[in-house]
């Protein structure tokens, strides 16, 4: 029988990465988001006894990392760094990521887990706490606004 | 399906989460609808492009690691520290001031009940007197009393909080406080002090008052040798 620990280590901790880089792109400031994903992976520890065995603990790990972040929003100023890009197609990457850091928080949220973390509509509904419905019209919302930021920029 | 439909359900398919009978019918009208098709292949392509901008996955080994120190961090909590720390001052702070305490009473029992005669049950039976004594295993108590001292009379009282035997001993002008009790914080021996002296062992502890420091030093000299 693995220990809690060693469970823990195995499904939990490899999410780590992958917190870090939404964090990243809900906080803006490298320290506060790591000091979110640590105390998120500190929570999911804390918790771990509630997680439902055989459910996707990447979804569930996630929702504790937004409920945190809502927790600290309060003290949490975003801070705006577009510093942090680096790699082959540059100018692209920051043009997207510039697009992606218009949008108004509630439809960036939901293109970074629908998108980026290929969560289903149902399990980011899950983690955001918000009916399905509101899901998928944030996420259409947000698409129609990436598109439209897109096009602007090619047309300068 | 219309194309309002499709707009609406767009997030399902697109996430994949369209039962098959939905799917076909989804498809369906892409195939039939240039407009619908074409901005579902410009949603996904945005898709695409999006993730492949997000695709480098940061090092949370800071995180991970800061995590893990807070997992398996077996320090004692803040209170737990702050309640040990409680209960050490108090030990040992109790090992310090109890002989003080236990002086403190003997010298208020002898100014109140000798000194000022506040009224008590004394008893004066020497066989009665030996009785109470019998609860230290101290036999022939009238022994405590050095030369020209004889043991007038005697009660239980409480010193520290712990019962204690109240032999006062006189040489016809001057009466002397002498309590036995079970034992004391602090080192074996005497201990003197101007107006009081005491002798203890590992059992018992007899505290002298009432005298000067040397007529009180007198009494722990003979209960040094009794005891």
């Amino acid at each position: 029988v693995p220990s809690k620990q060693d469970h823990f280590e195995r499904i939990v901790m490899p999410e780590a990465a992958r917190l870090l880089r939404f964090a990243l792109r809900l906080t803006h400031d490298t320290p506060a988001a790591e000091d979110l994903v640590q105390d998120t992976l500190y929570k999911a520890w804390r918790s771990f006894d509630q997680f439902q065995p055989g459910t996707s603990a990447r979804a569930w790990v996630f929702r504790i990392l937004v409920n945190s972040f809502y927790e600290q929003a309060r003290k949490i100023r975003p801070v705006p760094d577009l510093s942090i890009t680096a790699g082959s197609s540059v100018e692209q990457r920051v043009e997207i990521e510039q697009a992606l850091d218009t949008l108004p928080p509630e439809h960036r949220t939901v293109l970074l887990l629908g998108v980026v973390e290929g969560f289903t509509c149902r399990e980011v509904a899950e983690i955001l706490s918000v009916p399905i419905g509101t899901v998928m019209s944030r996420l259409s919302r947000a698409r129609q606004a990436m598109r439209e930021q897109l096009s602007e920029k090619v047309f300068r | 399906m219309n194309c309002r439909e499709i707009a609406e359900i767009a997030p399902l398919y697109l996430s994949g989460e369209l039962e098959e009978e939905g799917r076909v019918s989804f498809e369906e009208h892409l195939a039939s609808c240039r407009d619908c098709a074409s901005d579902m292949e410009q949603q996904r392509a945005n898709d695409a492009r999006l993730r492949e901008a997000c695709s480098e996955l940061p090092d949370a080994s800071f995180a991970v690691n800061a995590a893990r120190r807070r997992i398996h961090d077996r320090r004692p909590a803040r209170w737990a520290l702050i309640a040990a720390g409680v209960v050490i001052v108090a030990f040992f702070g109790y090992r310090v001031l109890q002989p003080e305490r236990v002086y403190w009473d003997a010298a208020t029992d002898h100014r109140l009940e000798v000194t000022k005669g506040q009224p008590r049950r004394w008893r004066t039976d020497p066989a009665e007197i030996e009785k109470l004594a019998d609860r230290y295993q101290l036999a022939n108590v009238a022994r405590l009393a050095p030369a020209g001292y004889r043991l007038e009379h005697a009660k239980m009282c409480g010193l520290g909080g712990k019962p204690a035997l109240h032999l006062v001993f006189t040489n016809g002008s001057q009466e002397m406080s002498v309590f036995v009790r079970t034992r004391m914080w602090g080192s074996n021996g005497m201990h003197e002090s101007d107006k009081l002296a005491s002798f203890q062992n590992d059992r018992l502890a007899v505290i002298a008052t009432g005298g000067s420091g040397e007529e009180c030093a007198e009494f722990a000299r003979a209960a040094a040798r009794i005891l």
